[in-house]
């Protein structure tokens, strides 16, 4: 799609090129018949202009990165951080299981893409990862998502503004080493803006919604490329 | 040619506004998203749950906020539900059950699209697991359901879902019948 917008938008411009360059070359003098059809020809080539040009704004608007994003990528709505350098606090107990995955999980997107994360000072962090026994949730970890439109909010079409990552220990305490590496990779993935791909036909990637069972399946609890790739092409 | 120059715009131009247009969110109204154990096939479902009932939602028990950490900005709330069992599929639950479901009415950061909250008065098809939890004091047993897969409603003789995730709507649309036909196969095939 966005392909052939592309040649059409270039064969527009082109034509439009030409038709200017034609303008500009003829010095001809022309008879009154000739000025009338030029005046139609003027015309046209003011509507075909117009329309270009219309064509060329619409469809900046229509595809930022976000739209670009949307032929391949999933994602939590419009918005993200307007930033690439983040900030991250653990406050799972260090030396727990639930730190280390956290931070392997920061360290990964931090390394592999143009995401860059820091720890801050408690209070002042961007992302947040708690732990607790949180009971017969069903879900074992979640990402809250907050943005200039509400604190959490289900309107992700603004800017980030806080997260935070929940782990239930009731659900994750017998799980591997890397299934929670896995679900600490996913969730920070939803706290870049990163939504759940709930089918496979993309290839295998850590943004399927069981991560836990992604790693079981494929052994896959780092990022792939294309997790790689949907971060980077929208920060 | 103005034609074609009008035509070919107007079709840029609404499919650039389409995309263009603020993406829904494909969590709905929740302001979580979560990662969830998955059951995508029927034998899955019934392998992994205890119990398996038809019941109807008589009462809402009550919410409690879960924190793991005084910093911990958005606790985790819980909604239990005493039910009426109509059919046990599976098991040996009493004639009644409390089922803890994740979430609570009305707050943005526990409503979850893939596991809407039960509604009182409705039939409904669970599978579940019992709960860690202590018994009610008259010895209802507490049960959590297994995963999304694991909530049905049922209307009329057929089996429905609110949940807005379709990979997860294995049995919605089927005939109650059936679909307890073919529970029951699988529960018995093991």
């Amino acid at each position: 799609m966005l392909g052939m917008l592309a040649k059409q938008v270039f064969a527009s411009t082109r034509r439009l090129r030409e038709d200017t360059s034609n303008e500009v070359t003829i010095t001809v003098p022309m008879t009154p018949p000739y000025r009338a059809a030029d005046a139609g020809g003027t015309h046209r080539r003011l509507r075909r202009q117009i329309a270009v040009i219309a064509i060329a704004v619409s469809m900046l608007i229509g595809f930022g990165p976000a739209g670009l994003a949307l032929a391949h990528y999933f994602y939590l709505g419009n918005g993200y951080w307007q930033t690439t350098e983040l900030t991250y606090r653990n406050y799972t107990p260090s030396g727990d299981w639930y730190y280390e995955p956290s931070e392997y999980a920061i360290a990964v997107w931090s390394n592999n893409t143009d995401v860059n994360f820091t720890v801050a000072s408690p209070g002042y962090e961007k992302v947040a990862f708690y732990q607790g026994n949180f009971g017969d949730t069903v879900w074992y970890a979640r990402a809250l998502i907050c943005t200039l439109a509400g604190c959490p909010t289900a309107d992700r079409n603004s800017q980030y503004t806080y997260t935070e990552v929940q782990y239930n220990t009731l659900k994750m305490d017998n799980m591997q080493t890397n299934e929670r590496r896995a679900t600490a990779v996913h969730e920070v993935g939803h706290t870049l803006s990163l939504q759940h791909a709930t089918d496979l036909g993309q290839g295998v990637h850590i943004m399927y919604d069981d991560p836990a069972w992604i790693y079981r399946t494929y052994g896959i609890y780092y990022l792939t490329q294309h997790d790689i790739d949907a971060v980077n092409n929208r920060y | 040619m103005n034609r074609m120059v009008a035509t070919a715009f107007s079709v840029i131009l609404s499919a650039s506004c389409a995309v263009a247009a603020p993406a829904p969110s494909d969590e709905g109204d929740a302001g979580a998203v979560a990662s969830w154990p998955h059951h995508p096939t029927i034998d899955a479902l019934v392998s992994a749950s205890p119990v398996i009932v038809r019941a109807v939602v008589v009462e809402n028990l009550g919410e409690r906020l879960i924190t793991g950490a005084p910093t911990q900005r958005f606790p985790v709330a819980l909604t239990e539900f005493k039910l009426r069992v109509e059919r046990v599929l599976k098991g040996s639950p009493g004639s009644q059950i409390v089922v803890i479901e994740p979430g609570r009415a009305g707050d943005p950061a526990n409503t979850y699209k893939e596991l809407p909250l039960m509604r009182q008065g409705s039939r409904v098809l669970l599978f579940l697991y019992p709960s860690a939890e202590p018994a009610l004091a008259d010895g209802t047993v507490k049960y959590g359901i297994v995963s999304p897969e694991g909530l049905y409603e049922v209307v009329g003789a057929r089996v429905t879902t609110r949940s807005e995730q379709p990979a997860i709507r294995i049995a919605a649309g089927q005939g109650l019948d059936l679909f307890e036909r073919a529970v029951v196969a699988a529960a018995q095939a093991r």
